[in-house]
């Protein structure tokens, strides 16, 4: 059996950890994209437990989903399909992150059609150039909100913006941009609770920057935000473990090729593991040659090239048999190779390695209350 | 501008037979806040608005009884809330405001809708 085993009391731990680090902020936790891999429904139901403040999504989709399966908590969604209609939203009362004046109108609409008061966050783009209102486009934004709150459709609850995380003199320049943004809002007479700019990495990076509420998502499953500090460094524990079971064995003579391509060839007479995890679990074929699996605590290199379903190891005359246990990854405190470590070995980031993880791995959840 | 109107006529006594014959009836065409304290007048009045709202929206088959809800304003004045898929076909359709109006005499109910609305 593939399993992806989510440990939801370090998520609990971890959102503490940054409630800890955010001292005073509100935190928003963020569980879109399946809670990075976690598993959203789970995650969430452990957060509202744990308290948490909001929960943070993309789409609508994600947040009805939320709210369907029984979370009370404020949700918060701000990646819109171009034809969303917002009327579920509205009656559900998810909050909407809104940036431009089409989606303000439908949403109003909404409210109005609806009978119920639409709560938004406006997003202001203060350098990023995604989702957001333009420098340009800010002003016509609080106008139109202006005239919306006016006739009681909707409430602004909150502003808020990304970072881009590009370097320390270009986060500075944002939230400089944020401040004004924001000033220019209260200049406009909108009334609003909550300002929200960082992310896990500005949160750990910038005190000055909490606002009233931070959005964490990548801290809050143990990961760090950063490709130079370990999460460790922050107190954080990894939440989730990748694990599958050697399916079969063989021993062979020196000199065969093994898997695709003949990546690997041996070098002596040796015995191969056969694991049956694959890129349609979401292990990046690219790490083939690069990554590492743990077995007996022991590490051993995937030398041969990952296939869809499978990848071999060669463990020498270790007694490795069909039936052993191997982590993929995990928490680097019980010896084994880290998300951080896989993720170096297919050049890319911790947060896409637990976010792709899926396929055929069961998630199997400790500490669900 | 007017997208659409709607109006229905019902009958008390016959809609009283028909909500004591079919005991279920009365759940699937109101909510629950729609029930509370409603005499069988206010019933067919807001089962006639209802009825009227269906003509003004051209009676689109997505339409669900439980997707209009009519209601009243502090001042009693009746309003039209929809929801779900119901909001959904009346936004798409360029409707942004209903406008309705119920009216008693002996044992007919009659409502009028007028949707309000901008072109699609």
């Amino acid at each position: 059996m593939r399993e992806l085993i989510i440990d939801l009391d370090a998520i609990a731990y971890n959102l503490d950890v940054m409630r800890q680090r955010t001292s005073g902020a509100m935190v928003c936790g963020v569980v879109k994209a399946n809670a990075y891999g976690h598993g959203m429904l789970e995650v969430a139901r452990k957060l509202e437990a744990a308290g948490v403040d909001y929960l943070g999504v993309a789409d609508v989709t994600e947040a009805l989903e939320l709210r369907r399966s029984g979370i009370v908590s404020p949700i918060l969604a701000w990646l819109h399909d171009p034809h969303e209609m917002f009327v579920e939203a509205v009656n559900e009362g998810i909050e909407l992150g809104l940036a431009n004046e089409d989606h303000l109108t439908r949403v109003a609409a909404a409210a109005e059609i609806t009978g119920r008061l639409a709560r938004v966050h406006l997003k202001v783009d203060t350098g990023l150039n995604r989702n957001g209102a333009s420098a340009a486009e800010w002003e016509g934004v609080l106008r139109q909100a202006r005239g919306l709150v006016a006739e009681g459709f909707i409430q602004v609850v909150g502003i808020f913006s990304h970072l881009s995380s590009t370097g320390e003199a270009e986060d500075l320049a944002q939230i400089a941009r944020f401040d004004a943004a924001v000033e220019q809002a209260r200049e406009f007479g909108i009334k609003f609770e909550l300002r929200h700019l960082t992310a896990s990495d500005g949160s750990l990076n910038y005190p000055q920057a909490h606002y009233e509420m931070v959005r964490v998502g990548v801290a809050l499953y143990g990961l760090s935000p950063f490709t130079d500090h370990h999460s460790k460094e922050y107190g954080l524990r990894p939440a989730m473990t990748a694990t599958a079971y050697v399916t079969q064995v063989k021993r062979v003579p020196a000199g065969e090729g093994v898997s695709y391509g003949y990546m690997h060839r041996t070098k002596a007479e040796t015995t191969l593991a056969l694991i049956p995890v694959g890129y349609a679990e979401g292990l990046p074929r690219n790490a083939s040659g690069k990554a590492s699996v743990s077995i007996h605590g022991k590490t051993y290199s995937i030398s041969s090239r990952i296939a869809m379903d499978q990848f071999v190891i060669d463990v020498g005359d270790d007694d490795v048999n069909a039936g052993d246990l191997v982590t993929v990854f995990g928490d680097p405190a019980a010896g084994v190779p880290s998300a951080d470590d896989l993720a170096a070995a297919a050049d890319t980031i911790n947060y896409e390695i637990v976010t792709r993880m899926g396929g055929r791995f069961k998630r199997t959840f400790l500490g669900q209350d | 501008m007017i997208i659409g109107v709607g109006i229905d006529t019902v009958q008390l006594s016959r809609f009283e037979a028909k909500l004591t014959e079919t005991p279920r009836l009365k759940d699937r065409l109101f909510l629950d806040i729609e029930t509370v304290d409603a005499s069988i007048a206010t019933l067919a009045g807001r089962f006639a608005a209802k009825e009227a709202v269906i003509k003004a929206l051209s009676g689109d088959p997505g339409i669900e009884w439980h997707g209009i809800e009519v209601g009243k304003e502090s001042s009693g004045k009746p309003v039209i809330w929809l929801h779900g898929t119901t909001a959904k076909i009346a936004l798409q359709a360029g409707i942004r405001k209903l406008h309705v109006s119920i009216s008693h005499d002996g044992d007919n109910a009659v409502a009028f809708v007028v949707a309000e609305g901008v072109e699609s």
